[in-house]
Protein backbone atom coordinates (compact mmCIF):
# COMPACT_ATOMS: atom_id res chain seq x y z
CA UNK A 1 0.00 0.00 0.00
CA UNK A 2 1.30 3.39 -1.00
CA UNK A 3 1.24 6.87 0.50
CA UNK A 4 0.44 9.41 -2.19
CA UNK A 5 1.92 12.87 -1.63
CA UNK A 6 0.67 15.77 -3.70
CA UNK A 7 3.02 18.70 -3.32
CA UNK A 8 4.93 21.48 -4.97
CA UNK A 9 8.30 20.37 -6.32
CA UNK A 10 9.98 22.63 -3.79
CA UNK A 11 8.57 21.67 -0.42
CA UNK A 12 10.95 20.77 2.40
CA UNK A 13 8.18 19.30 4.51
CA UNK A 14 7.27 16.94 1.71
CA UNK A 15 10.96 16.10 1.30
CA UNK A 16 11.18 15.24 4.98
CA UNK A 17 8.14 12.98 4.94
CA UNK A 18 9.36 11.21 1.79
CA UNK A 19 12.65 10.47 3.55
CA UNK A 20 10.90 9.35 6.74
CA UNK A 21 8.58 6.98 4.89
CA UNK A 22 11.52 5.60 2.97
CA UNK A 23 13.31 4.85 6.25
CA UNK A 24 10.26 2.89 7.30
CA UNK A 25 10.07 1.03 3.99
CA UNK A 26 6.65 2.50 3.43
CA UNK A 27 6.06 2.97 -0.31
CA UNK A 28 5.39 6.59 -1.19
CA UNK A 29 4.84 8.31 -4.49
CA UNK A 30 5.07 12.07 -4.69
CA UNK A 31 3.42 13.95 -7.49
CA UNK A 32 2.82 17.55 -8.40
CA UNK A 33 -0.36 18.15 -10.34
CA UNK A 34 1.69 20.63 -12.36
CA UNK A 35 3.20 17.60 -14.09
CA UNK A 36 -0.18 16.71 -15.57
CA UNK A 37 -0.62 16.16 -18.46
CA UNK A 38 2.86 16.72 -19.91
CA UNK A 39 4.90 14.67 -17.44
CA UNK A 40 2.25 12.53 -15.84
CA UNK A 41 -0.31 10.12 -17.20
CA UNK A 42 -3.60 9.09 -15.69
CA UNK A 43 -5.14 5.75 -16.63
CA UNK A 44 -8.27 5.26 -14.57
CA UNK A 45 -11.06 2.84 -15.39
CA UNK A 46 -14.29 2.45 -13.49
CA UNK A 47 -15.27 -1.17 -13.24
CA UNK A 48 -16.92 -3.38 -10.66
CA UNK A 49 -17.94 -0.34 -8.65
CA UNK A 50 -14.56 1.30 -8.18
CA UNK A 51 -11.77 3.11 -9.94
CA UNK A 52 -8.77 1.09 -10.95
CA UNK A 53 -5.71 2.02 -12.93
CA UNK A 54 -2.61 4.04 -12.23
CA UNK A 55 -0.82 7.33 -12.17
CA UNK A 56 2.52 7.37 -13.93
CA UNK A 57 5.20 9.98 -13.23
CA UNK A 58 8.60 10.28 -14.92
CA UNK A 59 10.11 7.73 -12.51
CA UNK A 60 7.29 6.20 -10.51
CA UNK A 61 3.86 4.73 -10.87
CA UNK A 62 1.13 4.15 -8.36
CA UNK A 63 -1.86 1.88 -8.70
CA UNK A 64 -5.02 3.65 -7.60
CA UNK A 65 -6.14 0.60 -5.66
CA UNK A 66 -2.87 0.53 -3.74
CA UNK A 67 -3.16 4.02 -2.26
CA UNK A 68 -3.58 3.95 1.50
CA UNK A 69 -3.52 7.68 2.20
CA UNK A 70 -3.10 11.02 0.48
CA UNK A 71 -1.14 13.97 1.84
CA UNK A 72 -2.37 17.14 0.21
CA UNK A 73 0.33 19.84 0.20
CA UNK A 74 -1.16 22.40 -2.15
CA UNK A 75 0.30 21.16 -5.43
CA UNK A 76 0.46 23.49 -8.40
CA UNK A 77 -2.02 23.94 -11.17
CA UNK A 78 -1.80 21.90 -14.34
CA UNK A 79 0.65 22.85 -17.04
CA UNK A 80 -0.43 22.35 -20.62
CA UNK A 81 1.49 22.26 -23.88
CA UNK A 82 2.41 25.63 -25.29
CA UNK A 83 0.32 26.77 -28.19
CA UNK A 84 -3.11 26.12 -26.73
CA UNK A 85 -5.45 29.07 -27.04
CA UNK A 86 -7.05 30.61 -23.98
CA UNK A 87 -10.36 28.81 -24.43
CA UNK A 88 -8.56 25.56 -25.18
CA UNK A 89 -6.44 25.96 -22.08
CA UNK A 90 -9.48 26.68 -19.92
CA UNK A 91 -11.24 23.65 -21.33
CA UNK A 92 -8.21 21.47 -20.73
CA UNK A 93 -7.91 22.81 -17.20
CA UNK A 94 -11.50 22.08 -16.31
CA UNK A 95 -11.37 18.60 -17.76
CA UNK A 96 -8.11 17.87 -15.98
CA UNK A 97 -9.41 19.06 -12.66
CA UNK A 98 -12.68 17.19 -12.87
CA UNK A 99 -10.97 14.10 -14.24
CA UNK A 100 -7.81 13.78 -12.18
CA UNK A 101 -9.28 15.52 -9.15
CA UNK A 102 -12.44 13.48 -9.34
CA UNK A 103 -10.63 10.16 -9.55
CA UNK A 104 -8.45 11.07 -6.57
CA UNK A 105 -11.44 12.25 -4.58
CA UNK A 106 -13.15 8.94 -5.15
CA UNK A 107 -10.41 6.94 -3.48
CA UNK A 108 -11.66 5.56 -0.16
CA UNK A 109 -8.53 6.56 1.71
CA UNK A 110 -7.35 8.91 4.44
CA UNK A 111 -6.80 12.48 3.23
CA UNK A 112 -4.50 14.82 5.09
CA UNK A 113 -6.26 17.15 4.42
CA UNK A 114 -9.19 16.87 2.08
CA UNK A 115 -8.65 19.74 -0.35
CA UNK A 116 -12.24 20.93 -0.26
CA UNK A 117 -12.15 21.11 3.53
CA UNK A 118 -8.78 22.84 3.46
CA UNK A 119 -10.23 25.38 1.04
CA UNK A 120 -13.16 26.04 3.33
CA UNK A 121 -10.86 26.37 6.32
CA UNK A 122 -8.90 29.06 4.50
CA UNK A 123 -11.65 31.59 5.18
CA UNK A 124 -10.38 33.50 8.19
CA UNK A 125 -13.74 34.86 9.36
CA UNK A 126 -14.96 31.28 9.49
CA UNK A 127 -11.85 30.30 11.42
CA UNK A 128 -12.49 32.92 14.07
CA UNK A 129 -16.08 31.82 14.54
CA UNK A 130 -15.12 28.16 14.75
CA UNK A 131 -12.29 28.91 17.17
CA UNK A 132 -14.53 30.93 19.49
CA UNK A 133 -17.13 28.19 19.37
CA UNK A 134 -14.38 25.75 20.32
CA UNK A 135 -13.65 27.74 23.44
CA UNK A 136 -10.53 29.56 22.28
CA UNK A 137 -10.00 33.24 23.00
CA UNK A 138 -10.31 35.33 19.84
CA UNK A 139 -9.38 39.03 19.58
CA UNK A 140 -12.12 41.44 18.55
CA UNK A 141 -12.03 41.65 14.78
CA UNK A 142 -13.59 43.92 12.18
CA UNK A 143 -13.99 43.14 8.51
CA UNK A 144 -15.31 46.05 6.57
CA UNK A 145 -15.12 48.32 3.57
CA UNK A 146 -16.62 51.18 5.61
CA UNK A 147 -14.36 54.00 6.76
CA UNK A 148 -16.88 54.87 9.44
CA UNK A 149 -16.90 51.34 10.80
CA UNK A 150 -13.14 51.25 10.79
CA UNK A 151 -12.88 54.51 12.77
CA UNK A 152 -15.49 53.25 15.21
CA UNK A 153 -13.53 50.06 15.78
CA UNK A 154 -10.25 51.91 16.22
CA UNK A 155 -11.84 54.34 18.67
CA UNK A 156 -13.30 51.50 20.70
CA UNK A 157 -10.18 49.37 20.92
CA UNK A 158 -7.38 51.90 20.82
CA UNK A 159 -4.55 49.73 19.59
CA UNK A 160 -5.51 47.98 16.38
CA UNK A 161 -3.63 46.06 13.71
CA UNK A 162 -4.52 45.47 10.10
CA UNK A 163 -3.72 42.25 8.32
CA UNK A 164 -4.64 40.55 5.10
CA UNK A 165 -7.44 38.04 4.89
CA UNK A 166 -5.69 36.12 2.15
CA UNK A 167 -2.32 36.34 0.57
CA UNK A 168 0.05 38.92 2.04
CA UNK A 169 1.70 39.38 -1.34
CA UNK A 170 0.94 40.56 -4.83
CA UNK A 171 2.82 40.79 -8.07
CA UNK A 172 2.64 44.11 -9.83
CA UNK A 173 4.84 46.40 -11.85
CA UNK A 174 6.99 43.39 -12.60
CA UNK A 175 7.93 42.86 -8.98
CA UNK A 176 6.69 41.19 -5.88
CA UNK A 177 5.41 43.07 -2.87
CA UNK A 178 4.47 41.89 0.59
CA UNK A 179 2.45 43.43 3.40
CA UNK A 180 2.94 42.31 6.95
CA UNK A 181 0.61 42.87 9.86
CA UNK A 182 0.86 46.52 10.86
CA UNK A 183 -0.23 48.60 13.85
CA UNK A 184 -2.52 51.46 12.97
CA UNK A 185 -1.44 55.00 13.73
CA UNK A 186 -3.20 58.36 13.57
CA UNK A 187 -1.69 58.82 10.13
CA UNK A 188 -3.55 55.78 8.90
CA UNK A 189 -6.83 57.18 10.13
CA UNK A 190 -6.46 60.53 8.41
CA UNK A 191 -6.63 59.04 4.95
CA UNK A 192 -8.61 55.88 4.45
CA UNK A 193 -9.23 56.34 0.74
CA UNK A 194 -9.56 53.02 -1.04
CA UNK A 195 -10.74 51.19 2.05
CA UNK A 196 -14.19 51.11 0.51
CA UNK A 197 -12.96 49.20 -2.52
CA UNK A 198 -12.66 45.80 -0.90
CA UNK A 199 -12.94 44.02 2.45
CA UNK A 200 -10.25 44.86 5.01
CA UNK A 201 -9.48 43.11 8.26
CA UNK A 202 -8.68 44.92 11.50
CA UNK A 203 -8.02 43.28 14.79
CA UNK A 204 -7.68 44.39 18.37
CA UNK A 205 -4.01 44.42 19.35
CA UNK A 206 -3.41 41.80 22.00
CA UNK A 207 -0.57 42.46 24.39
CA UNK A 208 1.89 39.71 23.72
CA UNK A 209 4.68 38.08 25.60
CA UNK A 210 5.38 35.91 22.61
CA UNK A 211 3.61 34.11 19.81
CA UNK A 212 3.26 30.42 19.23
CA UNK A 213 2.81 28.17 16.27
CA UNK A 214 1.03 24.98 17.16
CA UNK A 215 1.07 22.12 14.71
CA UNK A 216 -1.78 19.67 15.06
CA UNK A 217 -1.44 16.25 13.46
CA UNK A 218 -4.58 14.25 14.15
CA UNK A 219 -4.63 14.08 17.95
CA UNK A 220 -1.01 15.14 18.44
CA UNK A 221 -0.10 18.75 19.18
CA UNK A 222 3.35 20.31 18.86
CA UNK A 223 3.70 23.84 20.19
CA UNK A 224 6.63 26.17 19.69
CA UNK A 225 6.94 29.61 21.24
CA UNK A 226 8.26 32.23 18.85
CA UNK A 227 10.11 34.98 20.68
CA UNK A 228 10.60 38.19 18.75
CA UNK A 229 13.62 40.39 19.40
CA UNK A 230 12.93 43.31 17.09
CA UNK A 231 10.15 45.85 16.87
CA UNK A 232 9.00 44.59 13.49
CA UNK A 233 9.01 40.96 14.54
CA UNK A 234 6.99 41.76 17.64
CA UNK A 235 4.14 42.86 15.39
CA UNK A 236 4.57 40.16 12.75
CA UNK A 237 7.27 37.57 13.25
CA UNK A 238 7.36 36.78 9.56
CA UNK A 239 8.82 40.20 8.89
CA UNK A 240 12.17 39.52 10.56
CA UNK A 241 13.22 35.91 10.85
CA UNK A 242 16.70 36.86 11.97
CA UNK A 243 15.24 38.32 15.18
CA UNK A 244 13.46 35.18 16.31
CA UNK A 245 14.22 32.49 18.83
CA UNK A 246 12.22 29.37 19.49
CA UNK A 247 11.25 27.21 22.41
CA UNK A 248 9.09 24.12 22.79
CA UNK A 249 6.17 24.88 25.07
CA UNK A 250 3.12 23.12 26.46
CA UNK A 251 -0.14 24.89 25.75
CA UNK A 252 -2.75 24.92 28.50
CA UNK A 253 -5.09 21.96 28.48
CA UNK A 254 -7.99 24.22 27.54
CA UNK A 255 -6.11 25.39 24.45
CA UNK A 256 -5.25 21.85 23.40
CA UNK A 257 -8.88 20.87 23.81
CA UNK A 258 -9.95 23.88 21.78
CA UNK A 259 -7.51 23.03 19.01
CA UNK A 260 -8.97 19.54 18.85
CA UNK A 261 -12.47 20.93 18.54
CA UNK A 262 -11.41 23.30 15.76
CA UNK A 263 -9.77 20.45 13.87
CA UNK A 264 -12.85 18.29 14.15
CA UNK A 265 -15.19 21.12 13.26
CA UNK A 266 -13.23 21.93 10.12
CA UNK A 267 -12.66 18.27 9.30
CA UNK A 268 -8.88 18.63 9.30
CA UNK A 269 -6.15 16.12 10.17
CA UNK A 270 -3.34 18.65 9.88
CA UNK A 271 -3.31 22.31 10.78
CA UNK A 272 -0.84 25.03 11.73
CA UNK A 273 -2.30 27.31 14.38
CA UNK A 274 -0.95 30.74 15.28
CA UNK A 275 -1.53 32.17 18.74
CA UNK A 276 -0.55 35.23 20.72
CA UNK A 277 0.40 34.44 24.29
CA UNK A 278 -0.16 37.40 26.57
CA UNK A 279 1.75 38.47 29.67
CA UNK A 280 -1.10 36.88 31.61
CA UNK A 281 -0.32 33.60 29.80
CA UNK A 282 -3.66 33.62 28.08
CA UNK A 283 -3.56 32.15 24.55
CA UNK A 284 -5.37 34.10 21.82
CA UNK A 285 -6.19 32.39 18.55
CA UNK A 286 -5.09 34.26 15.43
CA UNK A 287 -5.54 31.80 12.61
CA UNK A 288 -5.15 28.28 11.34
CA UNK A 289 -3.54 27.34 8.07
CA UNK A 290 -4.32 23.82 6.85
CA UNK A 291 -1.20 24.00 4.72
CA UNK A 292 1.02 25.86 7.16
CA UNK A 293 4.71 25.12 7.33
CA UNK A 294 6.40 23.31 10.17
CA UNK A 295 9.72 22.15 8.83
CA UNK A 296 11.76 25.11 9.99
CA UNK A 297 10.48 24.62 13.54
CA UNK A 298 11.35 20.96 13.44
CA UNK A 299 14.84 21.94 12.47
CA UNK A 300 15.13 24.60 15.15
CA UNK A 301 13.71 22.80 18.17
CA UNK A 302 13.26 19.22 16.99
CA UNK A 303 9.51 18.93 17.39
CA UNK A 304 8.78 15.54 15.81
CA UNK A 305 6.11 16.60 13.33
CA UNK A 306 7.47 14.59 10.42
CA UNK A 307 7.30 11.25 12.32
CA UNK A 308 3.78 12.10 13.44
CA UNK A 309 2.73 12.80 9.87
CA UNK A 310 4.41 9.61 8.71
CA UNK A 311 2.58 7.67 11.42
CA UNK A 312 -0.73 9.09 10.28
CA UNK A 313 -0.11 8.52 6.58
CA UNK A 314 1.30 5.05 7.15
CA UNK A 315 -1.75 4.01 9.14
CA UNK A 316 -4.26 5.34 6.64
CA UNK A 317 -7.89 4.84 7.37
CA UNK A 318 -8.42 2.89 10.57
CA UNK B 1 -11.98 34.65 -16.14
CA UNK B 2 -13.19 34.14 -12.60
CA UNK B 3 -11.07 32.38 -10.00
CA UNK B 4 -12.12 30.77 -6.78
CA UNK B 5 -11.33 33.81 -4.67
CA UNK B 6 -13.73 35.80 -6.83
CA UNK B 7 -16.42 33.19 -6.37
CA UNK B 8 -17.26 32.74 -2.70
CA UNK B 9 -19.85 30.11 -3.51
CA UNK B 10 -17.34 27.37 -4.08
CA UNK B 11 -17.48 25.95 -7.54
CA UNK B 12 -16.62 22.42 -8.44
CA UNK B 13 -13.21 23.74 -9.33
CA UNK B 14 -12.81 25.28 -5.92
CA UNK B 15 -13.25 21.94 -4.25
CA UNK B 16 -9.95 20.79 -5.73
CA UNK B 17 -7.90 23.93 -5.28
CA UNK B 18 -4.52 24.11 -6.90
CA UNK B 19 -1.82 26.64 -6.29
CA UNK B 20 -0.91 28.89 -9.18
CA UNK B 21 1.66 27.85 -11.70
CA UNK B 22 5.30 28.12 -10.74
CA UNK B 23 6.10 29.45 -14.17
CA UNK B 24 3.64 32.29 -14.34
CA UNK B 25 5.10 35.59 -15.45
CA UNK B 26 4.73 38.41 -12.95
CA UNK B 27 2.08 40.91 -14.05
CA UNK B 28 3.44 44.28 -15.04
CA UNK B 29 0.37 46.28 -14.03
CA UNK B 30 1.27 49.45 -12.20
CA UNK B 31 -0.57 50.40 -8.99
CA UNK B 32 -3.79 52.31 -9.54
CA UNK B 33 -4.22 55.87 -8.39
CA UNK B 34 -4.41 56.88 -4.75
CA UNK B 35 -7.94 56.52 -3.48
CA UNK B 36 -8.80 53.83 -5.97
CA UNK B 37 -6.13 51.36 -4.92
CA UNK B 38 -7.42 49.26 -2.02
CA UNK B 39 -6.28 50.85 1.23
CA UNK B 40 -4.72 47.64 2.49
CA UNK B 41 -2.22 47.62 -0.35
CA UNK B 42 -0.60 50.86 0.77
CA UNK B 43 1.71 49.07 3.12
CA UNK B 44 2.97 46.73 0.45
CA UNK B 45 6.74 46.74 0.32
CA UNK B 46 9.32 45.17 -1.90
CA UNK B 47 10.53 41.75 -0.91
CA UNK B 48 14.15 41.85 0.09
CA UNK B 49 15.57 38.62 -1.06
CA UNK B 50 19.14 37.58 -1.63
CA UNK B 51 19.41 36.35 -5.15
CA UNK B 52 16.70 34.87 -7.21
CA UNK B 53 13.90 32.59 -6.34
CA UNK B 54 14.07 28.97 -7.20
CA UNK B 55 17.59 28.90 -8.44
CA UNK B 56 20.27 26.37 -7.79
CA UNK B 57 18.06 23.37 -7.29
CA UNK B 58 15.86 20.93 -9.11
CA UNK B 59 13.42 18.18 -8.31
CA UNK B 60 14.87 14.68 -8.38
CA UNK B 61 12.14 12.44 -9.75
CA UNK B 62 13.97 9.31 -8.68
CA UNK B 63 14.49 10.28 -5.04
CA UNK B 64 11.34 12.42 -4.94
CA UNK B 65 13.01 15.32 -3.15
CA UNK B 66 14.49 18.67 -4.07
CA UNK B 67 18.24 18.60 -4.66
CA UNK B 68 21.00 21.09 -5.35
CA UNK B 69 22.69 21.45 -8.71
CA UNK B 70 25.16 18.78 -7.66
CA UNK B 71 22.44 16.46 -6.46
CA UNK B 72 22.64 17.04 -2.71
CA UNK B 73 19.20 16.88 -1.07
CA UNK B 74 18.14 20.36 0.00
CA UNK B 75 17.16 18.97 3.38
CA UNK B 76 20.78 18.29 4.18
CA UNK B 77 22.04 21.77 3.28
CA UNK B 78 22.81 23.88 6.25
CA UNK B 79 22.18 27.38 5.01
CA UNK B 80 21.84 29.28 1.80
CA UNK B 81 23.68 32.18 3.37
CA UNK B 82 26.41 30.08 4.87
CA UNK B 83 26.60 32.40 7.87
CA UNK B 84 23.19 32.52 9.39
CA UNK B 85 22.62 31.04 12.79
CA UNK B 86 18.93 30.96 12.09
CA UNK B 87 17.14 28.26 10.24
CA UNK B 88 18.05 27.86 6.62
CA UNK B 89 14.39 27.07 6.17
CA UNK B 90 13.17 30.41 7.41
CA UNK B 91 13.12 33.69 5.64
CA UNK B 92 10.97 36.34 4.07
CA UNK B 93 7.91 35.20 2.21
CA UNK B 94 9.18 33.46 -0.85
CA UNK B 95 6.20 31.72 -2.26
CA UNK B 96 6.52 31.50 -6.01
CA UNK B 97 2.95 32.51 -6.52
CA UNK B 98 0.47 35.10 -5.41
CA UNK B 99 -3.27 34.69 -5.73
CA UNK B 100 -4.63 33.12 -8.83
CA UNK B 101 -3.17 34.35 -12.01
CA UNK B 102 -4.18 31.47 -14.18
CA UNK B 103 -7.85 31.81 -13.45
CA UNK B 104 -7.72 29.20 -10.80
CA UNK B 105 -7.86 29.07 -7.19
CA UNK B 106 -5.30 28.67 -4.43
CA UNK B 107 -7.21 28.55 -1.17
CA UNK B 108 -5.22 29.89 1.72
CA UNK B 109 -2.81 31.32 -0.76
CA UNK B 110 0.86 31.30 -0.27
CA UNK B 111 1.41 31.22 3.43
CA UNK B 112 1.92 27.64 2.44
CA UNK B 113 5.51 28.38 1.61
CA UNK B 114 5.96 31.70 3.35
CA UNK B 115 8.11 30.21 5.99
CA UNK B 116 10.54 28.61 3.67
CA UNK B 117 13.38 30.27 1.90
CA UNK B 118 16.06 28.15 0.30
CA UNK B 119 16.69 30.94 -2.14
CA UNK B 120 20.25 30.07 -2.81
CA UNK B 121 21.04 26.61 -1.57
CA UNK B 122 24.72 26.21 -0.93
CA UNK B 123 26.42 22.90 -1.32
CA UNK B 124 28.30 22.16 1.92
Amino acid sequence: MTVLILADDLDPSADAVVVELDKRDVPAVRINTEWFPVQMQLDAEFQSGRWTGELVTPRHRVALGEVRSVWWRSPNTFRFPKGLTGPERQHAHTEAKLGLGGVLFSLPVLWVDRPDLAATAAYKPLQLAVAADAGLLVPATLITNSQQAMRRFAHRHGEVVTKMLGSPAIHEAGGRRVAYTECLTDDHLTDLGGLEHTAHQFQQWVAKEHEARVIAVADSVFAVAIHAHSAAARVDWRSDYTALSYEVVDPPATVIAGIGRVMRSLGLRYGAFDFVVGPDQEWYFLEINPGGQYRWLEEQVHVPVTPALADLLETGNP
Amino acid sequence: MVGFLDDPLASGSGRFPLAASTTTTAPTDAPSQHGLRPWGLRRMGEVLRPGGWRTGWHYDHERQVGVSVSGVPLLTLRSWSGTSTTSPMAGPPTAPTTPPVDGEDPPSAEDYVNDYCPDQPVVP
